[in-house]
């Protein structure tokens, strides 16, 4: 960070390769006379092309490319790019399929939710540089991150492979279905962590959160059951292999 | 710290990203039963995703992505420059990986076709390797977090890691799995290097090739084979392509540039250029 200290009225603010953020950005931000003259957000990701690597190739290896977007969130781009080459070819997928993928779904938000609140953004709230020194100072808070991430990533597992670049989801449905013994495992699993994500929330409702208000308009899915990377399968009912 | 007598030293390590998808930095994060044990095993000088403390003083680089500008050019050879063991991470660092899909098309076809006039720096896609020299390469798309650990053992013992060289085959069958061929999938798995427990057949999809050739790969027997179970030479080029692990084989058709080139081997400077 640069602040010029020389000329009080010009303040030119530059953030440098933001850390702790999903993706690469700068933050330039330039102040004259009390009067904000830039303020500016440069991605500085480098491209990746995946929209001319798609080019071409069979309808199969879409998911499994377009998962490599990202790997925190994986599932979500096999689950969209699955989807659109099913409503392209206008393809049911069995309901067995999209309960699974739903979960899925779910295990994967948990996941890239507690990476995000635990490891990038709780360092900021008790003011150090990283999870490292919070590994020591607050070893209850790592071992709260641990536990849910740890039941996200085993879900993740079962259900579609992995968190990262999942195998099991494909165009039409999934390579395979878990057992009702391991759903019922991964249930139970989710009784045990549920307390986990109550202390989460009453931990940081206590950490101080920096002021911020502005207009925000949030939205939904209107089905509570339904993500909008899913065919709707509300009411639909599977029989368990 | 010592064991069996030996001094063991914490290792500064360093991790970079560069053109990817972070998945391998974020398995570091992953496999929570041992986080807080690697954690104090190593010290952590520089690590942008989960840390804004930064020090330049490291011994270790761990460098996920491929090399497509030239300011990761020139990252890359400060990198090299400080650390005394490089290692490159997953398929994008080792072999290009799915970033060189797009080396069908020209640059420009590129650049147009996704932020059409607007410019973009970009470069060919390069592994680590094309540009800077390489210690250790630690495979997989992406990487394991166990065998990570397994690695940072060896580096802090300072025992060169001995990578199975094995076909993924070898474990899929130690596994018990069904054959995926049997079940109608395409697999790589019998040119494969192994080390990943064969984790994609087991999930019922075929080997995709992440972690480059097995040593004394029988591409040609792979061929018949896939020819004998009815893929066709543009799936099997789909499939080989991919991760960009098989350009140096003169047997296994690889996808040419787009355009209605012929399919058949197409040399990676050819493809670039």
């Amino acid at each position: 960070m640069d602040v010029n200290t020389a000329e009080r009225k010009r303040i030119r603010i530059e953030v440098e390769h933001i850390a702790r953020v999903e993706g690469h950005g700068n933050i330039h931000i330039g102040i004259e006379n009390g009067e904000l003259t830039a303020c500016s957000w440069e991605v500085v990701e480098t491209p990746r092309f995946f929209e001319v690597m798609l080019r071409g190739l069979s309808l199969e290896m879409a998911p499994l490319l377009s998962a490599r977007i990202c790997g925190i969130c994986s599932i979500s781009h096999a689950l969209v790019s699955a989807r659109a080459a099913e409503r392209a070819l206008q393809l049911e997928v069995p309901a067995a399929a999209q309960q699974v993928r739903l979960l899925a779904k779910h295990a994967e938000t948990l996941q890239s939710h507690t990476l995000h609140l635990f490891f990038l953004v709780a360092p900021d709230l008790l003011d150090v540089g990283s999870v490292i020194p919070v590994l020591a100072s607050h070893p209850d808070i790592v071992a709260m991150a641990t536990r849910l991430r740890g039941y996200a990533n085993r879900a993740s597992d079962l259900l579609v492979g992995r968190t990262s670049h999942p195998m099991v989801i494909q165009v039409g449905g999934l390579t395979q279905l878990p057992r009702k013994s391991q759903l019922r495992q991964l249930l139970q699993e989710l009784e045990e962590v549920l307390p986990t994500l109550w202390t989460a929330l009453a931990l940081f409702k206590t950490l101080p959160l920096p002021e911020f208000e502005r207009e925000t308009v949030t939205i939904r899915g209107s089905a509570a059951i339904c993500s909008p990377v899913m065919a709707c399968c509300a009411g639909k009912t599977t029989t368990w292999p | 710290m010592n064991y069996l007598g030996i001094p063991i030293t914490k290792p500064k390590v360093a991790v970079f990203g560069f053109t990817g998808c972070e998945g391998c930095q974020l398995q570091l994060a992953n496999k929570e039963e041992t986080l807080g044990a690697l954690l104090g095993a190593i010290e952590v000088r520089n690590f942008r995703l989960i840390s804004s403390d930064k020090d330049d003083d490291y011994d270790i680089a761990f460098v996920e992505g491929s090399i497509t500008t030239d300011e990761e050019v020139a990252h890359l050879q400060q990198i090299r420059s400080q650390a005394k063991i490089l290692v490159a991470m997953g398929a994008c660092a080792c072999l290009g990986g799915v970033n060189n899909l797009r080396s069908r098309f020209s640059l420009a076809e590129a650049v147009a076709e996704v932020y059409g006039d607007r410019p973009i720096a970009s470069g060919p896609v390069r592994r680590v390797a094309d540009v800077v020299t390489v210690d250790i390469e630690l495979p997989g798309c992406p990487i394991s977090k166990a065998e990570f650990e397994w690695l940072v053992r060896h580096l802090m013992l300072g025992v060169a890691p001995q990578f199975p060289q094995y076909p993924v085959c070898v474990e899929c069958k130690q596994r018990m799995n069904a054959c995926v061929l049997d079940l109608g999938r395409l697999c790589l798995g019998p040119v494969t290097r192994g080390g990943c427990h064969a984790v994609c057949p087991r999930n019922r999809l075929g080997c995709w090739g992440c972690r480059g050739p097995a040593e004394e790969a029988n591409f040609e027997s792979l061929v018949h084979i896939l020819r004998d179970h009815g893929f066709s030479e543009r799936g099997i080029a789909e499939r080989a392509s991919f991760f960009n692990a098989f350009s140096g084989s003169d047997v296994l058709p690889i996808l040419g540039p787009a355009g209605g080139a012929p399919l058949g081997h197409v040399a990676r400077a050819e493809v670039e250029g």
